[in-house]
């Protein structure tokens, strides 16, 4: 019986195991650890991948990636269905991710020299569409980590310049320089590795 | 691009078992704290009923003692007044102004200062 429960919820779709997980009254707690198995089976690998692009470090984007799941318990009566799940893990982990790369003050060369035009950028979208998942990830993880974290957050959750300097608390200008040289040395090593195939 | 979620990353066995351990403790904690809060509630929930006979005692008390203003109290009252201020006067005609009398500095001051 326990089995045909479990497979019943396995069905079901984010926002309701996000309901299942808000629930705290006792009878719901297994039923509760049954939603957070699925929805970490389902997007475990989007915040650790995500937490890794960000802080860099695998041993904090692992530490950083618990935060992530315990702030999604404790949360869970917060999330409103509509919001959707993908975006809202996606926000939780990049405030996280921030946070904890504060906590280690890991910028402290933060230079604010004029960042050059958008013109790589459609270059750059050519050399992800054509390059490995794997290719893409080694060059990120090369980048310092102001370029990394400020690229991350503009491919992936395609931010905005303003937003990511909100997000980094850091000038307008300084965020324009770090995508600027983020964008020249990812195209330069994709390139590269590209060109070795 | 050839794979859509290209920063997605798989964690290890180790770090997924290590997340549901600490998962399932904070569902556990969280389960039992708010247990504790249910039962704390229970606790009190008798001090209500009684809480309200309290209030409900105070406010009927002060209705009581709260005095109705209606035309016939103002008229008592009015009333009340005169008979206070006719007394005022009788004891002035009255005393002639006797003790007045040991106060050296008031001894200039004759009747007349006085428009009874």
């Amino acid at each position: 019986m326990h089995r045909h429960r479990d497979s019943e919820i396995q069905a079901l779709g984010d926002d309701a195991l996000m309901k299942l997980l808000a629930d705290e009254s006792p009878e719901g707690l297994t039923t509760a650890k049954t939603a957070f198995r699925i929805l970490f089976e389902r997007h475990g690998g989007l915040v650790l991948g995500y937490c890794t692009r960000i802080v860099g470090d695998k041993a904090l984007a692992e530490d950083t990636a618990q935060d992530v799941w315990m702030k999604v318990i404790k949360s869970a009566k917060q999330y409103e269905a509509r919001a959707q799940l993908r975006p809202w893990l996606l926000t939780l982990t990049r405030n996280t991710s921030l946070n904890a790369l504060r906590d280690r003050r890991d910028w402290s060369e933060l230079d604010t020299e004029e960042a050059g035009d958008d013109s790589h950028a459609s270059t750059l979208k050519l050399l992800l569409d054509k390059s490995e998942s794997n290719q893409i990830r080694i060059a990120l993880q090369q980048l310092p980590a102001p370029q990394r974290t400020a690229l991350s957050l503009f491919l992936i959750e395609e931010l905005s310049y303003e937003e990511i300097a909100q997000a980094m608390a850091l000038k307008l200008s300084t965020i324009k320089t770090h995508i600027h040289r983020g964008r020249l040395a990812l195209i330069a090593t994709l390139s590269e590795s590209g060109g070795r195939k | 691009m050839s794979d859509k979620n290209w920063f997605e990353e798989k964690p290890t066995d180790g770090l997924s078992s290590q997340i549901q351990r600490a998962a399932e403790h904070e569902l556990e904690r969280r389960g039992r704290l708010s247990q504790t809060e249910r039962r704390r509630l229970l606790d009190f929930a008798w001090l209500t009923p009684l809480a309200f006979a309290a209030l409900a005692g105070i406010w009927f008390t002060w209705r009581n003692d709260k005095t109705e203003t209606t035309d016939s109290s103002i008229a008592d009252l009015e009333l009340l007044a005169i008979e206070v201020a006719d007394i005022d006067l009788l004891v002035d005609a009255d005393s002639d102004y006797e003790f007045f009398d040991d106060l050296d500095v008031l001894e200039e001051i004759t009747d007349e200062d006085f428009n009874v």
